[in-house]
């Protein structure tokens, strides 16, 4: 599926919320037509990753501060101007939201809010805006389309919502989507459909994709690379495929541990849980950062932090001395 | 507007219907005052009908100078329409920009403009129109003017705290990832949630402008005679408040039913904008 340059290539970006090192070297890359899933815990720096990438962290709250965003087309997004990236979000980079209620305006018909990129970015006329917000909102499978695009937000159902935000991300076709846990609102029926429309959208248009979630089904569903990020860092990333059969660091296996299975053996058994939480990005432990929680932490975790190391050539990496021992 | 109406009569809030007709007939009386009575007749010195009592051809009387109460009055809500609603539409939009901008924007200058609008709110509102004035000189435009420089300061701060919220929702987070530059995301979306407050706000602020044009009418800073103002005809009439009251107590009562009719419109408004704001479903 995938080819050529990468659409997306992030290089060490690092990005401080005052003495919080919220995204602490992060690194990675997204091919046309492949799906990058950055897959962690709440606070472990994935939608930091996804604001930093867009340019959003809110200037009072923290602030990028190291590393390189380059866009196919666009070089290094860092250094571009406040105009010039008003210019590339919503075309080059569409972005999906959590909670399709709350990112769509409720004072506005969702007819105008998909057109508004387009009047934005490609000086559509209203009606213009209009009748391809229509196009769009049949193209993500909203039935009727015509009326839902008068309709307010409050008249759709979840996901019908979800799918209008997603067809005000593509509005532009954009080169990269970007989707900040965009199934975690839905209940699981229509996570599945929204699924299939994110895969059946990427076949259509080619885009790349960094599908930003926390569950690892999602990822077995959708994935093609996978980027593992704990506290601020990516603990192991790789190919989905190899990541989810074969993972080499112990938070990866400790969440895989953590999926229900319907039992093809049908054996019922507990569910494991990772003990302890993240720790606070403010007092990071000296050593690994999931060493209080490691089962099979040893005297060198606690003294250095493990560096990313590679493995092979086709982009796997971890971060871990005793699969760094084991090989 | 009819949705207003048959909320109004749904839930039975007929004080709040009953301002609504009042507030129709004052502005059917304004707009056609010209129709109905000539300015020579609301302005005329004819001393052979002073202090008339009212009859078929004077309804209500003549004042002082013999003029017909009628038509001055007709002639006053003219005046006092005008008055209220051009300062409080001036006083709305400056409110939004200067509130849109500081509440949008938090940085030192911002931070500073709302102090001095605070510093402004702490003086009572008719001191400051009176200081204005005193400045301006009085006349019909400073009158308006006064007014609506001195409600700038609430309509800013009333409207800065919805938008120091407003800014942060996803929506406004998501428009700015589609591409949308600041005046857009202010203007556009942020703004047109706070339609129900300007709506309520701006009814309440109406009333409020009405008395106090009339206010500063009455101690002589308004409009100067013979234009005929609710307040300036009850300040030129009230020596003769025990010999013949009705010369008084006409503008009084135009006044005060005017007054009382934007505030029930404001309160059903209010209700209507945020139905779980009001406890009962009306009288």
């Amino acid at each position: 599926m995938s080819d050529g340059a990468p659409v997306l290539a992030v290089e060490g970006l690092r990005t401080s919320f005052g003495a919080v090192r919220a995204v602490d070297g992060v690194s990675f890359s997204v091919r046309r037509g492949e799906t990058l899933c950055i897959v962690g815990e709440s606070g472990s720096g994935k939608s930091a990753t996804a604001l930093s990438i867009m340019g959003l962290i809110p200037r009072a709250a923290g602030k990028v501060v190291d590393g390189t965003v380059r866009l196919a087309g666009r070089g290094d997004l860092r250094r571009l101007d406040d105009t010039s990236m008003a210019e590339v979000r919503g075309r080059d980079i569409g972005m999906v939201f959590q909670e399709p209620m709350s990112a769509l305006n409720p004072v506005f018909r969702i007819g105008s809010q998909i057109g508004e990129p387009l009047r934005v970015h490609r000086g559509l006329s209203r009606r213009e805006a209009h009748e391809r917000a229509v196009e769009l909102l049949a193209m993500v499978g909203v039935p009727s389309p015509a009326q839902r695009a008068l309709d307010y937000p409050h008249q759709l159902s979840g996901g019908m919502r979800q799918r209008a935000v997603i067809a005000m991300a593509i509005a532009c076709e954009p080169a990269l989507i970007l989707a900040d846990e965009p199934t975690t609102a839905l209940d699981v029926t229509i996570q599945a459909q929204i699924l299939a429309l994110f895969e059946d959208l990427q076949d259509r248009l080619g885009v790349a994709m960094v599908f930003i979630t926390h569950d690892l089904r999602v990822v077995a569903e959708i994935a093609d690379q996978v980027c593992v990020m704990y506290a601020g860092v990516v603990v192991e990333q790789g190919a989905a495929r190899d990541v989810l059969r074969n993972p080499l660091h112990p938070y990866t296996q400790g969440l895989l541990g953590c999926v229900p299975r319907a039992g093809a053996g049908g054996t019922s058994r507990r569910l494991n849980a990772i003990p302890g939480t993240v720790p606070s990005l403010a007092a990071l432990p000296q050593g690994c950062r999931f060493r209080s929680r490691c089962p099979h932490a040893f005297a060198r975790c606690a003294e250095e932090e493990p560096p990313l190391l590679h493995q092979g050539g086709d982009g796997r990496a971890f971060r871990c001395w005793l699969t760094e021992a084991a090989a | 507007m009819i949705a207003f109406l048959r909320f109004l009569l749904l839930t039975g809030r007929w004080f709040a219907l009953l301002g609504v007709g009042v507030i129709a007939l004052f502005l059917l009386a304004a707009v056609c005052a010209p129709l109905f009575f000539s300015w020579e007749e609301a302005t005329r010195v004819n001393l052979g009908d002073a202090l008339a009592a009212p009859s078929a051809a004077l309804p209500l009387g003549a004042d002082e100078m013999g003029r017909s109460m009628v038509a001055r009055l007709v002639w006053g809500a003219r005046v006092s329409l005008l008055v209220a609603g051009l300062s409080v539409g001036v006083a709305l939009i400056a409110g939004l920009v200067i509130g849109g901008l500081c509440g949008f924007y938090e940085n030192r200058l911002t931070f500073v403009t709302m102090r001095a609008m605070d510093a402004i709110i702490s003086f009572p509102r008719i001191l400051v129109a009176i200081m204005l004035i005193t400045i301006l000189g009085p006349g019909i435009v400073s009158l308006t003017l006064a007014i609506a420089i001195s409600s700038v300061p609430v309509f800013a701060r009333l409207f800065r705290g919805p938008v120091l919220s407003l800014k942060k929702r996803d929506y406004v987070v998501a428009a700015r990832s589609l591409g949308a530059g600041d005046g857009r995301l202010l203007f556009r979306h942020v703004m047109p949630n706070l339609t129900a407050l300007i709506v309520v706000q701006g009814s309440i602020s109406l009333a409020e402008a009405v008395l106090i044009a009339s206010g500063l009418s009455f101690l002589g800073l308004g409009p100067q005679p013979p234009v005929p103002e609710w307040g300036a005809m009850i300040a030129q009439s009230r020596s003769h408040l025990m010999s013949t009251p009705h010369v008084v107590l006409a503008p009084g009562i135009a006044l005060f039913v005017f007054v009382l009719a934007l505030n029930l419109v404001g309160d059903g408004l209010r209700d209507f904008s945020d139905p779980r704001a009001s406890g009962t479903g009306g009288r």
